[in-house]
């Protein structure tokens, strides 16, 4: 309960968060409109859910009884999501979602954390923790650099950041009280620095070293037209992890062979509910048409409560170990239809491969088949043309997955290591969690180990295994990747050139007599070491 | 005041969308107008209180106008039913 004295206070914080979801969805609206119509209707109907002049009375006599704002808008929609759940039908009752998100905004707003979208182009973002959702409106919006409070180096914010090339350092506690509005900030991501209102010789300095970059990246750019060939002549296909068909013009760009990720559940952050599959189906066909010929590989929905919480009943304590990857699409079949629905029939516009996310056991891999089967049955029965045989992988992300890898080689058709998750279960580590940030590293003697072991497994049955994982774009790791016999990778549009350059002056004989080491190794101190013994000259620099 | 029954024809039924193209029309006129369904009375210039009728395809609604331009309201509310808001019958 507030305080009678409070209520104004609360009224006016009501009215501020009210009128900034509005001009936020209003804003939105603007930057769809040239996109998809779709996406629009969207956006209009959570702007009258927003501005619902009978709700917005309902929520301020709520406050006016003695809530804070933030329990009056919960409250309020409770009651009418009531109502929705026990709405006969599906389609109604999933309608919930959509007071879900305004709330979600609301709340938000409440809180503060969405943060002005008055932004300058040039401007640096300092803030407690930001949004994969937040982070794809700051690319927009050409954000020249990212600093939080909260997260590690793996959270998925900062892998964004990493993928669009923009300089981000994470971690720092109370950076939004040590910097101010309008400071001069350098982010030096390669070091995790943050110089706050520095002086002109270090501004110098910067200047001199950005120069120094751009023109390193374009001797890079100059690599694009050429093989991805060790010195010894071993071919490595090089392909691009992507979120949007804009990455995917950036893959072709950088010379990419194809993409080796799409995380789909990108759709669901910019639909802001599960699309159908008429809608799903043009977002696949349009990053297939940009591909041409190459392969893409489809990951289906890898969502959790952390990532996507929608069409999760409830809060649960610990996402990571959840209800999530393919967990979640089992439990939710009739989204895990719509999508194998929308990407069997995309595959007949291009070269596609689906992977399931998250497997840890056999069983699920038969019971996502089941619900392919039938999907492929429905389809074929009502005339529709599509891919019966596209390829299927699973994501060996799960340290129960990388143990059974021989038996899973035996039964899909390809496997994609994704090292951070299995890096996260392997050490019990979560990503996320900045006080663990040293634990966490993929480099981990026992983390590699079981890569090598899920290598060996593909290469017995003989199906193609990749990284699409973090360690694949590491500058340090090439080297082991290649020792260990990968030969296909996958990783953002902006490292591939980077990749492509340390493939290019790699030699795959010496690298696989280093992990012949590597694997002896019982510490992640030693296995820098051995690397870094290997590494000649300057290549393992990393660019971001 | 004018009262009629309407029925929801559209197959999805009155989901977001439809429930947004009953308050645009209801807004547009100075009468107040109310859907009932089992006696539920809602206000249709409410996009939330539209949504939570919860009214599938086949459902049976109660239209109330009441105002100066009445006869305008319910003609162009009793349209859009039925119609089934440009969607599949």
């Amino acid at each position: 309960m507030i305080a009678e004295s409070e209520v104004t206070n609360e009224v006016d914080r009501l009215h501020a968060a009210h009128q900034a979801t509005i001009a936020d969805l209003r804003h939105a609206i603007d930057l769809a409109t040239s996109e998809s119509t779709t996406v629009v209707s969207i956006l209009e109907s959570y702007l009258m859910i927003a501005s619902d002049p009978i709700i917005t009375q309902a929520i301020i006599k709520r406050i006016e009884s003695g809530a804070s704002a933030e329990a009056a808008v919960v409250d309020e929609f409770d009651v009418h999501k009531t109502f929705l759940y026990s709405a006969r039908d599906q389609l109604l009752r999933e309608r919930v979602q959509d007071f879900e998100h305004v709330v979600e905004r609301m709340l938000a707003a409440l809180r503060n954390r969405t943060l002005s979208h008055e932004l300058r182009s040039d401007s640096i973002v300092v803030a407690g923790t930001i949004t994969p959702h937040d982070m794809l409106f700051f690319k927009r919006m050409s954000t020249i650099g990212f600093i939080t409070e909260v997260g590690g180096v793996t959270s998925h914010s900062c892998i964004l950041a990493r993928e669009y090339g923009i300089p981000a350092v994470i971690g720092i506690r109370n950076a939004t009280d040590l910097i101010g509005d309008g400071d001069e900030i350098i982010v030096d991501g390669f070091t995790g620095l943050v110089v706050v209102r520095p002086n002109d010789a270090t501004l110098q300095s910067y200047h001199k070293r950005m120069a120094e970059q751009s023109r390193e990246r374009s001797e890079l750019a100059s690599l694009a037209a050429l093989p991805s060939v060790t010195r010894d002549g071993q071919t490595v296909v090089l392909r691009a992890n992507i979120d949007t068909a804009i990455d995917a013009d950036a893959a072709v760009a950088v010379g990419c062979d194809g993409v080796g990720l799409v995380r789909t559940e990108t759709m669901l952050v910019a639909f802001g509910r599960y699309p159908n599959a008429d809608e799903q189906y043009q977002w696949y066909r349009s990053i297939l048409e940009r591909c041409g010929t190459s392969s893409v590989t489809f990951r289906a929905f890898d969502v959790g409560s952390d990532k996507f919480r929608e069409g999760i009943p409830h809060h649960e304590e610990n996402p990571a170990l959840g209800l999530r990857g393919i967990r979640f699409l089992l439990y939710r079949p009739d989204i895990f239809e719509q999508q194998i629905e929308a990407i069997l029939r995309a595959s007949v516009h291009g070269d596609v491969k689906f992977m399931l996310p998250m497997i840890s056991s056999i069983e699920e891999l038969d019971a996502a088949r089941r619900i392919m089967d039938h999907t492929i049955a429905s389809l074929h029965s009502r005339g529709v043309a599509i891919n019966a045989s596209i390829p299927i992988g699973v994501m060996i992300e799960t340290p129960a997955a990388a143990l059974l890898a021989r038996s899973f080689a035996e039964r899909v058709q390809f496997l994609s290591i994704g090292t951070n998750d299995l890096a996260q279960y392997t050490l019990a580590t979560d990503r996320t969690n900045e006080l663990v940030a040293d634990i966490f590293d993929a480099m981990h003697p026992a983390v590699v180990r079981l890569i090598a072991q899920t290598v060996d497994a593909a290469n017995e049955v003989g199906i193609p295994v990749s990284v699409c994982g973090e360690l694949a774009g590491h500058a340090a790791a090439t080297e082991l990747l290649l020792g260990l016999g990968l030969r296909e990778l996958s990783v953002a549009p902006s490292l591939a050139l980077e990749l492509k350059h340390r493939i290019r002056m790699a030699e795959s004989v010496a690298c696989a007599d280093a992990v012949a080491t590597v694997l002896t190794c019982t510490s992640t101190t030693e296995v820098y070491a051995v690397l870094q013994s290997l590494q000649a000259g300057d290549h393992g620099r990393m660019i971001t | 005041m004018i009262e009629s029954t309407v029925t929801v024809r559209n197959r999805a039924g009155l989901h977001t969308r439809p429930a947004a193209m009953v308050v645009k029309v209801a807004s547009q006129f100075a009468s107040d107008v109310y859907l009932v369904r089992d006696g539920f009375n809602i206000n249709a210039k409410s996009i939330i209180g539209v949504m939570t009728l919860a009214a599938e395809q086949g459902c049976e609604l109660g239209v109330i106008v009441d105002g100066s331009d009445e006869s305008e309201a319910h003609a162009a509310l009793v349209e859009l039913f039925h119609s089934g808001f440009g969607e599949q019958l």
